[in-house]
């Protein structure tokens, strides 16, 4: 068993990799290495007292902190390995900065005092900024802007609780302060009415970021949730119901591959939230295990579709198709993950799902609207594989049909996401058992939930079949609710101006500002 | 060792007086002179500092006995600002042999020898009247130096911060004339035991005016007109000096008054201290709006001071021992970064010929180490963590909120979130690439070291705050309980 | 409340119309020596004596006024002499490029 403060140490090492080399080839397997030392880390609680000394830092690794340090530490490893090849040649320090994303997320994860919580929140907010900003400084500025504002209300959150508690230590937050720590994690974790960034921060990042963005970060939020506010079950329904259907309506309509990823990032969150809403423990196990799932098959979405920009040029809808002759591989993978993702057996978004609609059982409304959203999943991903891969539009013949397969790093790392799609989805036991999530006593394989799934599958196949014409992609700029923010943008700026206005730069009228002052000061003491 | 306290105050004098006369030698070497006087200074002040961490020193000037004589305190307080501006000093000693050519040095060096000696005075005299001395002579300098340059702009600052700052200075005089009306001693230790027994209005009066006095050589609205004009017209190292060390140390200044000579009692009963916590919270929310709109990348830094130096009052009004821990550790931490920040901005200036955001653009890849310091002062102010600025503003916003001032803490929130919009918005223009009709610049020489140890000390002081926190916890006891250890040495008046 | 503090009251608040009101850079430096002069004497005046006699020791004084005001005002009276030289120089240097003296003018920094 590695003791925590080493699988700590050796993902520091990480954030210095291309200052130790530069021979990129390694850099992968470092990677690996930190993803060996996670899944032997001993579940222990230590205090480590030399970092930031005097605070320390109050190390916590149980059944929950082990469960995202393997999720963390295996997507960051494919990560890697994808981006030996999708990044330039040129530009090594984009794995240093990966490094730091890993440290900072662990960090986020294994601490148990609110210092370093907080400190490694903000340390993710500003990796992700380091690695967005080579192509994109604008959108990784206003990413980093908006993170940090959440930041910050997440810092007011906590300075109250520690006048309420005491003490520093991580743990449930009492009622009126809910509301604050809600806000400050929503940010992060994209919940409805703050999840404006996400769709322009993962379309514009790189590949493999969007990647790490929708597989984990986004997910810290959750994690916060799990651990700040235990039992806010009926909150957390309405607002994974919310998220669920926002996110598929909006995606639905998006004509770049990426925005519809992230918007369903949104609903897939959704469906975690409410399954933690859900009170009971085959609910909460299914949020767990769809926390995990989405992770894989979103992350192997995003790579495939980064991997279809790559040799393209492009990731919009309007202009792919003939893909899966030209690109098997990343066809095959992709429809892998989009199987997964609608829930289809004998994939592992198909368990998770399962395990979240039996923890709902008793709401028949939700359950309802549980299959509106399925459906709207299926019409999507139907939309993003047969406009992304098999349609056959005669314009785009000659051009796409001659591409060739994307390098082996990237496509290793796909199949092997494909693979543990299948797998955790034959072999739920795997993960469920090993970690924290107690075994479920549900028939997956049932013939009756087979057939309920298949026919699923037909039906939506048939509902994609005859509103093709209505979902084609077309070019449609549609406003999220950062238009309303954007609103209030204006009066920041008068503000700038009347007071700029104000110093104008005559002595006479700085003399007489500093005398009513004076005045001011001495009548109030007075 | 005894006479630790009046030598820090010497060497620097000497090394001016003997710059200024007109003789050969003086001309020829001023460089080596300077060198040496700064590399003695500071010795003595790190000396200085771990001397007073075994014991006080109490130094009588000329041998009188208190309380009739003139007494230099060199405390863990004293010591800690004495080590500190002598951090910031001989980066821009170091600096300053580049940047200032060498046709008006010698005069340049004299004048910041006499500032250094000044500010040093500042901090460690235990005399009303002799820390009005020593502000002036500190002052004076301050005025002659950012009109240096001799342009426009530089002489225009100059004119508007000598008339306010005099003005100052005569509310500062006459505070004092009213005290010792009314007490009939000038010794800080001294009137604290005899300052119950003034009557009220000469009291009120008093701490009013020294409230606006100081307030004017510290910043604090609405009297920070003066800082933007400045510190952006001075050259970038007494840019780095004032924004760095002056404005703290006249912070320390107030509030060695405000705690050691009227007690905190006393300012709670009269609202003082309520007032400077909002004067505190004001300041911090102007300097930050207005940094935000800034064409001119010095003034924008100066901006950023002025909003820092709100956070530094807001947390040392609180009246706590922990808040004065935070106040002087965001004291250090800031002027560190400050004058990484003013220096690096200094050489990228220098080499571009403007100190407009839009002239500099692009300039981060020619000059990778200037930009380096740059980016690590921005982002420690910033409050990145890892860097110094986290740790501090996690302190003042902790203690914010501990005692009650809930309102002020989302102020320093509100404060840190527009500096990171401004000061990214800078880093991505410098970093940009530069457009093909641009020239290409090379690197700056010989003035990165300074640029480079400060940056160095801000990530060490991020990594390992113990460090300085030791040292700071020491000096905030000694501040606080600065009266018991006077009467402890001295044995009472 | 001492006669004397009416006078002080008085040149201060001279010194202060001048600072404040007047738009010359010049006479603005004078209004400053006219606040300061108002300072100093206000600590003079505090350490008048009834029938004291001036403090130099003769070695056979009874009853002297107070010398360290005196003191003070001294150091005060040196400290504004520097600072008068200094803005006046600087004032000059000002005319010299700006061609006029009047605050309205001098604006060029401002915002």
């Amino acid at each position: 068993m590695i003791k925590p403060a080493v699988l700590l140490a050796l993902s520091a090492v990480t954030i210095l990799l291309p200052v130790l080399t530069r021979k990129r080839i390694l850099y992968p397997f470092v990677f690996g290495a930190v993803f060996a030392a996670g899944i032997f880390v001993a579940k222990e609680t230590v205090l480590i007292p030399y970092w930031l000394y005097p605070f320390g830092w109050q190390v916590r690794i149980d059944a929950l902190s082990y469960f995202f340090i393997v999720l963390l530490t295996f997507l960051v490893f494919m990560v890697a390995l994808y981006s030996y090849a999708y990044i330039d040649k040129s530009d090594n320090s984009y794995f240093g900065w990966l490094g730091l994303l890993l440290t900072a997320c662990l960090g986020v994860i294994v601490s148990a005092d609110f210092l370093n919580f907080f400190l490694f929140w903000d340390l993710v907010a500003f990796a992700l900024y380091l690695l967005i900003r080579k192509n994109q400084p604008e959108v990784a500025r206003r990413y980093f802007i908006i993170q940090f504002s959440g930041a910050g209300i997440l810092l007011l959150a906590i300075m109250l609780n520690y006048v309420n508690t005491g003490h520093l230590l991580l743990g449930p937050v009492s009622g009126s302060l809910k509301i604050l720590f809600i806000l400050g994690i929503g940010v992060k974790g994209a919940i409805w009415g703050l999840h404006f960034w996400l769709p322009e921060a993962h379309t514009k990042a790189p590949s493999s970021i969007s990647c790490l963005l929708s597989g984990f970060v986004v997910k810290l939020g959750i994690y916060g949730f799990i651990r700040l506010l235990p039992d806010s079950n009926r909150f957390f329904l309405v607002l994974g119901v919310l998220m669920a259907l926002y996110g598929v309506v909006f995606a639905l309509f998006q004509h770049d591959a990426k925005t519809l990823l992230a918007y369903h990032t949104i609903s897939q969150l959704g469906y975690i939230i409410m399954g933690l809403g859900s009170g009971n423990i085959t609910g909460q196990t299914g949020a767990l295990y769809h926390l995990f799932n989405h992770a894989v098959f979103k992350g192997l979405l995003f790579l495939a579709v980064g991997a279809v920009g790559y040799r393209l040029g492009t990731r919009d809808l309007r202009k792919m198709g003939y893909l899966y002759k030209s690109m098997p591989v990343t066809t095959i993978t992709c429809l892998v993950a989009a199987l997964s993702i609608a829930g289809i057996a004998p994939f592992n978004g198909y368990i998770s799902k399962t395990l979240i609609k039996e923890g709902l059982y008793d709401i028949n409304l939700i359950k309802n609207l549980i299959t509106v959203v399925n459906y709207g999943t299926l019409l999507s991903f139907s939309k993003l594989m047969y406009y992304g891969f098999f349609n056959r539009p005669e314009e785009f013949k000659e051009k796409n049909a001659s591409l060739k397969e994307v390098p082996v790093s990237m496509s290793a790392a796909m199949m092997v996401l494909a693979l543990v799609c299948l797998f955790t989805g034959l072999m739920p036991g795997l993960l469920l058992n090993n970690t924290l999530l107690p075994e479920i006593p549900i028939n997956f394989w049932s013939i009756s939930k087979l057939w309920s799934n298949t026919l699923t599958l037909a039906a939506g196949l048939l509902i994609f079949y005859f509103a093709r014409k209505v979902l084609r992609p077309k070019y449609k700029v549609i406003n999220d609710i950062d238009y309303f923010y954007r609103l209030i943008l204006p009066a920041f700026s008068r503000t700038e101006t009347i007071l700029k206005g104000l110093h104008t730069g005559n002595l006479n009228h700085y003399l007489i500002w500093y005398f009513t002052f004076l005045t001011v000061i001495v009548l109030l003491i007075i | 060792m005894n006479h630790l306290p009046v030598l820090l105050i010497i060497n620097p004098l000497l090394a001016a007086f003997s710059l200024s006369l007109s003789i050969p030698p003086a001309r020829k070497n001023y460089k080596i002179i300077i060198g040496v006087s700064a590399v003695i200074q500071f010795a003595l002040s790190m000396a200085a500092l771990l001397t007073s961490l075994q014991q006080p020193v109490h130094y009588h000037v000329g041998g009188w006995p208190v309380p009739l004589g003139i007494t230099l305190i060199l405390d863990v307080s004293s010591g800690f600002m004495a080590a500190f501006t002598s951090i910031l000093f001989t980066a821009a000693v170091l600096y300053s042999f580049a940047y200032i050519g060498r046709g008006k040095a010698r005069y340049y060096y004299v004048l910041l020898m006499i500032l250094w000696a000044g500010l040093t005075g500042m901090v460690l005299t235990g005399d009303l009247f002799n820390m009005i001395v020593f502000i002036e002579i500190a002052s004076v300098t301050a005025y002659s130096l950012v009109a240096f340059d001799e342009t426009s702009f530089s002489l225009e600052a100059s004119i508007k911060y000598m008339m306010l700052g005099t003005v100052g200075t005569i509310l500062i005089i006459l505070a004092t004339g009213i005290i010792y009306s009314s007490v009939g001693s000038l010794n800080i230790a001294d009137l604290y035991n005899r300052i119950q027994g003034i009557p009220e209005k000469p009291l009120k009066i008093s701490i009013a005016l020294f409230v606006a006095g100081f307030g004017v050589k510290t910043a604090l609205v609405p009297m920070h007109t003066w800082l933007a004009d400045a510190h952006s017209s001075a050259p970038a190292p007494i840019s780095a000096i004032l924004s760095g060390a002056f404005v703290k140390v006249g912070v320390f200044a107030l509030f060695k008054l405000m705690y050691n000579m009227y007690g905190w009692s006393v300012l709670t009963s009269l609202g003082t201290d309520q007032l400077l916590i909002n004067i505190g919270a004001a300041t911090a929310l102007i300097g930050g709006i207005m940094a935000a709109n800034q064409a001119d990348l010095k003034r924008m830094l100066a901006y950023s001071t002025i909003s820092q130096v709100g956070l530094i009052v807001m947390v040392l009004s609180l009246g706590t021992l922990q808040g004065l821990t935070a106040g002087f550790f965001h004291m250090f931490n800031h002027g560190i970064a400050k004058g990484a920040l003013f220096l690096s901005v200094g050489s990228m200036a220098k080499r571009a010929k403007t100190n407009r955001i839009t002239g500099l653009s692009g300039i981060g890849h020619d000059m990778p180490l200037s930009y380096f310091g740059f980016t690590v002062g921005a982002l420690a102010i910033v409050g990145i963590p890892l860097l110094n600025g986290f740790m501090s503003k996690w302190l003042i916003c902790s203690n914010l909120i501990q005692n009650g001032h809930t309102l002020h803490g989302i102020v320093l929130i509100i404060v840190s979130i527009i500096g990171a919009f401004y000061y990214f918005r800078v880093l991505e223009r410098l970093a940009s690439p530069a457009g093909p009709d641009k020239k290409h610049r090379e690197t700056s020489y010989g003035m990165f070291v300074p640029v480079v140890t400060l940056a160095g000390l801000c990530i060490i002081t991020g990594l390992l705050p113990y460090i300085p926190l030791v040292v700071i916890e020491r000096a905030s006891l000694d501040f606080f309980s600065y009266n018991s250890i006077i009467t402890g040495i001295i044995g009472g008046f | 409340m001492k006669p004397t503090l009416i006078f002080v009251l008085l040149i201060m608040s001279l010194g202060l119309y001048c600072v404040l009101v007047k738009d010359n850079l010049i006479k603005k430096a004078l209004g400053i020596n006219i606040m300061e002069g108002a300072v100093f004497l206000f600590l003079i005046s505090y350490g008048y004596r009834q029938g004291g006699s001036p403090p130099i020791l003769t070695g056979s004084e009874t009853n002297i006024v107070d010398p360290v005001p005196q003191a003070l005002t001294l150091t005060a009276i040196v400290i504004g002499a520097a600072t008068t030289a200094l803005m006046l120089g600087i004032i000059i240097k000002i005319y010299k490029i700006y061609g006029t003296l009047d605050t309205n003018e001098i604006r060029r920094l401002r915002g």
